[in-house]
């Protein structure tokens, strides 16, 4: 029912749509894989409020499995040269670009808020080792096991610990813990290397670098698989939609 | 030779000044890179600074204090506690005893990176002001208490050098002032996250436009499909349609009866004519 001037114009269509549906399945496994939180910082966004960044990646794993089933309708579609279906994939792809638009947006938007050091050390300063509030704990079991695992301290070196008060000074006096002791140099064990050597700060038994590195590298891996790759897919898709559309202004 | 001489010479002369201005000094910040702290200040003992003597006081005072006498008449020690001196504030306090370390074996700071060795070159070259949490609290304590100091608070330190009477040989002038830290409380810190990335404005900027182009894109589209194909044509094409498939659902389904009752019979005679 399509004309016949209009073959290569459902060939391209076609290929659109193929590209479309692989993405979309690469966003869709992407996204499970930032929203899972391999680098366990999700507390660090969830106290602060900021957690719309994995917010906008359950909505891109919704987004990339609508692009795998609406890139095999739109084939379908097009193929059979039905004008109802043609419609029926503008319109739903019409509803899953824009919610695709807004999980890129708002990705994006909530990782610059946390990208800033001093968010994430005035949040730290509040909770670490505060055992009473389930924020406490949280973020209290983010920082032993991020400070054990990378060998960094504080968010940006033990001076974090020194330079403000926090809840963990109000705990625990200076002179015996001037920083966390996760903050000391621990062997292939993890027993502490030397704890003396630790509080009075030498540099070879204190972690000298914070972990914020290590932070915003988990929420920038994050933003760029749902953000970046997401704006990328949106773009291919809006040249096949217009395309799509023009093609369903000459069925007839 | 002439020439060395008054060199030799010019060094002894500034020798003597520069012995009487030996001072307490913070520990090396090569190794001690986050001294001082809020309530602990790191010192370098005074090794090989006055040979002969037993013990070694470690003076310290609050700055603007009252500079009270450190010793009497006899040079015995007689300056007060960190208990008695609210800290330093009112007064020089006694802030530790030490042994006066042997002049020999100097061990380089950098061995302290062995944990079996850095115990001992700690205590050996090494004063922590500050070091004791408990002796102030503790009423069994005996001995000079290293109480923690106060944040943001200027500090001197003076070593005397006693016999094993405590009668003074020697001492230090004060150390230049040493400020501990000015813990901020941690709502200070400001939040704001400031400029937002390129990247954010770039995506957001972006999308915004492309999903407002292709709006009126489908607004066009829809527009002109409507207005183009429907009212005449798709009534007519439905209205062919329909016939076109009541016609064929009345010929195929008459010629497949036929064809089914008679189909051999038909076929063979057409074949023939």
């Amino acid at each position: 029912m399509a004309e016949k001037g209009s073959s290569g114009m459902v060939a391209c269509i076609v290929f659109g749509n193929i590209v479309i549906l692989l993405s979309g399945l690469a966003l869709f496994a992407e996204t499970i894989w930032a929203t899972t939180d391999p680098y366990k910082v999700y507390p660090i966004l969830g106290v602060t409020g900021k957690d719309d960044v994995f917010a906008g990646g359950w909505i891109a794993i919704f987004c990339g499995f609508s692009f795998f089933i609406l890139g095999v309708f739109g084939i379908l579609a097009v193929q059979r040269g039905s004008r109802t279906m043609v419609l029926t994939y503008l319109v739903l792809m019409m509803i899953v670009y824009i919610f695709e638009c807004a999980s890129c947006i708002t990705s994006f938007t909530h990782r610059d808020y946390m990208i800033n050091s001093n968010v994430i050390k005035g949040q730290m300063l509040t909770y670490y080792s505060d055992s009473s509030t389930p924020q406490g704990r949280q973020i209290t079991s983010v920082w032993l096991r991020m400070m054990l695992e990378k060998n960094c301290c504080g968010v940006d070196g033990p001076l974090d610990w020194v330079d403000y008060y926090s809840y963990f000074r109000q705990s625990y006096n200076e002179t015996t813990a001037p920083w966390p002791l996760w903050c000391c140099q621990r062997d292939g064990n993890f027993q502490i290397l030397n704890q003396q050597g630790c509080i009075v700060g030498l540099s070879s038994y204190v972690y000298q670098q914070g972990c914020f590195a290590h932070i915003s590298n988990a929420i920038n891996s994050y933003t760029w698989g749902i953000s970046w790759f997401g704006f990328a897919i949106l773009m291919w898709t809006m040249f096949v939609m217009l395309a799509t559309m023009y093609h369903y202004t000459k069925m007839n | 030779m002439g020439p060395w001489r008054y060199l030799i010479g010019l060094c002894c002369f500034l020798q003597a000044p520069l012995a009487g201005a030996d001072m307490p000094l913070l520990a090396n910040s090569d190794f001690f890179s986050l001294n001082p702290t809020q309530t602990t200040i790191a010192l370098e003992q005074p090794i090989c600074m006055f040979k002969s003597a037993v013990n070694v006081y470690l003076i310290g005072i609050v700055a603007g204090a009252p500079n009270t006498p450190l010793y009497d008449g006899n040079k015995k020690v007689n300056a007060s506690t960190y208990s008695g001196t609210q800290g330093g504030k009112t007064g020089p306090y006694i802030v530790a005893k030490l042994p006066n370390q042997q002049c020999i074996n100097i061990q380089a700071l950098s061995n302290m990176a062995d944990p079996t060795q850095v115990q001992s070159i700690l205590s050996k070259y090494v004063v922590r002001v500050g070091a004791d949490v408990t002796c102030l609290t503790n009423p069994n304590f005996v001995g000079y208490c290293n109480a923690p100091l106060q944040g943001n608070t200027q500090y001197s330190f003076k070593y005397l050098f006693t016999d094993s009477g405590d009668i003074v040989q020697s001492e230090t002038s004060w150390s230049l002032g040493i400020t501990t830290v000015n813990g901020k409380a941690s709502s200070t810190i400001d939040t704001w996250p400031g400029r937002r990335s390129g990247g954010m404005i770039v995506l957001t900027s972006i999308l915004s436009t492309l999903m407002f182009f292709v709006f009126i894109a489908y607004v066009i589209g829809f527009a002109y499909s409507i207005a183009n194909g429907s009212p005449a044509k798709e009534v007519s094409r439905h209205d062919t349609q329909t016939t076109a498939v009541l016609q064929k659902a009345q010929e195929p389904g008459e010629v497949t009866y036929s064809s089914a009752l008679t189909g051999s019979e038909r076929y063979a005679p057409t074949q023939q004519a």
